[in-house]
């Protein structure tokens, strides 16, 4: 049916062409059409090119590198940085009918790993955790079984000027290089134009086309909101709820922030909101997100970590109670609204007192200058031995690895002669000063963005290296072109939960589905309804 | 509930342990290792049933008590209850008879793995049932995946299986109150509705979360002794408590079983070590092993909860199973420790 591609599999912009894309779209994955940005992507990675692609959240990223997948029969590696990102994805292919797909990290058993390493080729889709890939024994096994495309998932993370930088993803290049250099997709959705130099730099993309999508997403109205107090801009989110139609989400800076939303919303009348975030036990966190998705509930109030893997289109808006790090963090977090197309909202609730936080958190991915001092008086130390060294020292997870791959890239794990440690230790200061003050400048930017007289919509697009004469302003611009006003959204019906005044004798029958057969026990008069006060 | 939850403890440890034993029996975060089946008999549910409670509130509570007369301190440190106590404790107990439902000494370890199975098992099922095999699982846990996958009916046995579980689960929800029958079939998941949280519960029925959570633990336990105790009975639920507990294929080495048998009856290491004169090397081989394949073995007793803790945190910071890199971080604690929890979660 389709075509069968051995050693030789990539197309050929005539054959390409001719392929009826269209028809396994449908055929697999239930679409009519493509969305926009997504065939150009597609054809260029089936011809074997190397491409950078920028597309905005919910455009449909992933589907680049799956159709692709259905096209050949070896399988396609996804490079991703965040576990419960990898998991929703299998999740998401199984329950649309892959089998074939898993997620390699360190969270498999050592039983499952060494299953799943030795049956690499039978897979179509391997997601891997950028951290296995320094496993030699890993990369030797999928040397051996061929892959047909090399996905870098949330590219920019491999940028030091970006937002998001990861030291396990600076070595991904040479990894690609070691399992023969299958052609690359780098798939990011936001990145200046710096961040794009050093993403085609460091995977080494030869040749390569670029598909950038302006971040613009002409279908939310960007609103930015001042008040005095936190107080004050609680009532203010109280009053919105009220207004505000379908679902959405709430971020909040903090697990606290989150739980303290929800209960003050529930105590409001809403009852169909909920807290959502890594703190809460993995059962109840599971069956919120599945209410969310099932449209159960009305909306989230969510750290920023989590929400990632929701996939859902028809979220109507998005109000962050406190200031996001940076623009790429807000574009990203804005961007699940709207995916559908409706029109929809972002809110962003400022008071004075928000900046604190985000300093703090700043200050918290770095080491101390005491630390860095610590580790000058530490000798013969390889990389493993070091970094339980820096554990012990109190290091959280992000302070650990700069440190590492500081240390590292000064030679300090290759007998570095003694003498020669401290100026390394100035250096590695050095830039760390100078990437805090990055974090710094963009939590600076972000706050000025918020408070600025111009259009919100403008300034995002020229900082993201675009022309905003291209892009045009949309009717529902934002709060300096057209103000506050909300009433424009769609009043969609809000679903009601499903009743509950039910006893939990005809739930049970529903469930097993005892409905038509009506010989069993007949129903008790003291139902749910006695019980629920 | 908190109160009488305390008052409980302080009842059952009758002054010989200090406020930090109630503290930790009650929220479950260290084990002390002396707290046998004895002590805890038909109170075993004070095992971690307030998972969130801190010393400042206990302490509170506890004056709350003693200004009621309920109890009166032995020492700064220990108290004991009173007559008064033991009358108000007994009136309240008769309000919660399905405290005595709760077996944690022998069901805690397995409860999470089964509810897990049982909730996805029932979401399957109840989409299959009409053809519809793309949902997105309640479950992404590969484990109970694999299990649910392995228990479930074939195609042409699938109504056949769920008539049968409908009589089980009706059986057995019969024979508790209406409470507690409720929030847990509301906790299961269905075609159109997905299942409520704890949180979402305790709003539901207007009860407390402390009590939403002891009364949920208390159908698990009941369906769990029920369904493996009475295979004939409840041939469905038994297949999935069994598969759930592990007890059909404990894959240990034949000495590494001896061992484990003479846990479950109850000696401690130290017994099993004479009475098997083998060296303490191998009783920990043993026990890693236990902890790698016996999804009901608790490491709990071998390894606080903090340190648990903080082994996973270096795990999961380090990215690293090596014994000796993670031995550095932690310092203080043994290899043993490590093998154990890393073993553990291996296992889950
Ligand atoms: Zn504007
Ligand atoms: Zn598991």
């Amino acid at each position: 049916m389709y075509p069968t591609l051995k050693s030789d599999w990539f197309l050929g912009k005539k054959e390409v062409n001719k392929m009826h894309l269209t028809e396994i779209l449908h055929k697999r994955f239930g679409f009519p059409t493509f969305r926009d940005g997504q065939r150009p992507v597609i054809e260029a990675v089936l011809q074997g090119k190397d491409v950078l692609a920028l597309m905005p959240t919910g455009s449909g990223k992933s589907l680049c590198y799956q159709l692709p997948g259905y096209v050949w029969n070896t399988p396609v590696l996804i490079v991703s940085p965040l576990l419960s990102l990898m998991d929703d994805q299998v999740q998401q292919l199984k329950a649309a009918g892959e089998k074939r797909a898993v997620a390699l990290n360190s969270f498999l058993s050592m039983e499952e790993r060494r299953h799943v390493l030795a049956n690499l080729s039978s897979y179509r889709f391997i997601f891997i955790s950028p951290e296995l890939l320094q496993n030699a024994y890993v990369v030797q096994q999928l040397k051996r079984c061929t892959i047909s495309l090399f996905v870098v998932d949330e590219a920019h993370c491999i940028s030091q000027w970006g937002h998001e930088f990861r030291t396990s993803y600076l070595r991904l290049g040479s990894v690609r290089e070691k399992i023969g250099r299958p052609p690359c997709l780098a798939l990011t959705a936001t990145a200046t134009n710096i961040v794009q130099e050093d993403i085609v730099q460091q995977l080494h993309l030869q040749d390569y086309e670029a598909h950038l999508a302006s971040v613009d997403r002409p279908n939310i109205k960007l609103v930015t909101e001042t008040f005095a107090t936190e107080a004050d801009k609680l009532t203010r989110l109280q009053s919105l709820l009220k207004e505000l139609p379908g679902q959405g989400i709430i971020y909040a800076a903090t697990r606290q922030w989150a739980e303290r939303l929800a209960q003050a919303l529930r105590e409001d009348g809403h009852e169909r909101v909920a807290a959502y975030h890594g703190g809460m036990e993995a059962t109840d966190r599971q069956l919120i997100q599945k209410q969310f998705l099932r449209n159960e509930l009305d909306c989230i109030c969510s750290t920023n970590a989590f929400g990632m893997g929701i996939n859902k289109g028809d979220i109507t808006w998005v109000i962050h109670f406190q200031l996001p790090s940076d623009m790429e963090s807000y574009v990203q977090e804005v961007g699940r609204a709207g995916r559908n197309g409706a029109q929809s909202v972002a809110i962003l609730l400022y008071s004075p007192t928000d900046e604190e936080l985000p300093s703090r958190l700043i200050q918290q991915e770095f080491p101390t200058e005491q630390q860095l001092q610590q580790v000058t008086r530490m000798e013969g130390l390889n990389r493993e031995s070091a970094s339980s060294r820096l554990f012990a020292l109190g290091m959280g997870e992000s302070a650990l690895n700069f440190t590492l791959y500081q240390l590292e890239s000064e030679g300090y794990f290759n007998s570095l002669p003694n003498q020669e440690l401290p100026k390394a230790i100035e250096k590695i200061i050095e830039r760390m000063e100078y990437r805090k003050a990055l974090k710094r400048k963009m939590l600076q930017n972000m706050i000025q963005w918020t408070q600025g007289s111009f259009c919100k919509r403008e300034y995002i697009i020229t900082y993201f290296d675009e022309d905003f004469q291209k892009v045009g302003r949309p009717p529902y611009c934002c709060s300096y072109c057209c103000g506050h006003d909300v009433h424009f959204l769609e009043q969609q019906k809000r679903e009601l939960r499903p009743p509950l005044q039910t006893s939990w004798r005809s739930e049970l029958r529903f469930i097993f589905n005892q409905e038509s057969d009506d010989s069993h026990e007949q129903e008790k008069p003291s139902g749910i309804d006695s019980t629920i006060k | 509930m908190q109160q009488f939850l305390i008052l409980f403890a302080i009842g059952k440890l009758n002054g010989e342990r200090s406020l930090s034993g109630v503290l930790h029996l009650l929220n479950g975060k260290k084990t002390s290792q002396t707290l046998t089946d004895g002590t805890l008999f038909h109170a075993s549910f004070l095992f971690s049933a307030l998972p969130a409670l801190d010393r400042a509130t206990l302490e509170t509570e506890v004056k709350q008590l003693q200004a009621n007369g309920w109890v009166r301190s032995l020492s700064a440190e220990t108290y004991c209850m009173t007559s008064l106590g033991t009358q108000a404790l007994q009136t309240w107990q008769k309000k919660h008879p399905y405290l005595l439902t709760i077996n944690s000494l022998k069901y805690r370890k397995a409860e999470t793995l089964f509810f897990n199975v049982v909730s996805l098992y029932v979401q399957s099922l109840a989409h299959v049932l009409h053809n519809d095999t793309r949902f997105l699982p309640i479950c992404n846990d590969f484990h109970v995946q694999r299990i649910v996958k392995r228990c479930m009916p074939k195609r042409s046995e699938r109504q056949a299986s769920a008539d049968q579980h409908y009589q089980e689960w009706l059986t057995l929800l019969n024979q508790l109150d209406e409470k507690s029958a409720t929030l847990f079939v509301l906790r299961m998941s269905h075609r159109t509705r997905t299942g409520l949280t704890i949180e979402q519960l305790a709003d539901q029925i207007a009860l407390s979360k402390e009590e939403v959570s002891l009364r949920f633990r208390a159908v698990l336990h009941h369906f769990l002794q029920e369904a493996l105790q009475q295979p004939t009975l409840y041939p469905m639920l038994h297949t999935l408590a069994a598969a759930s507990i592990g007890v059909e294929s404990v894959p240990l080495t034949q000495s590494a079983t001896k061992t484990y048998e003479l846990l479950q009856q109850g000696m401690t290491p130290q017994e099993i070590l004479r009475r098997r004169n083998i060296k303490r090397s191998t009783l920990e081989d043993h026990l890693v092993e236990a902890a790698i394949h016996v999804p009901t073995f608790s490491i709990d007793a071998f390894v606080s909860k903090d340190e648990q803790q903080a082994i996973q945190t270096a795990f999961t910071t380090l990215k690293t199973k090596k014994l000796k890199t993670l031995k550095e971080a932690l310092q203080d604690v043994s290899y043993f420790k490590i093998r154990l929890v890393l073993g553990k979660k291996g296992s889950e």
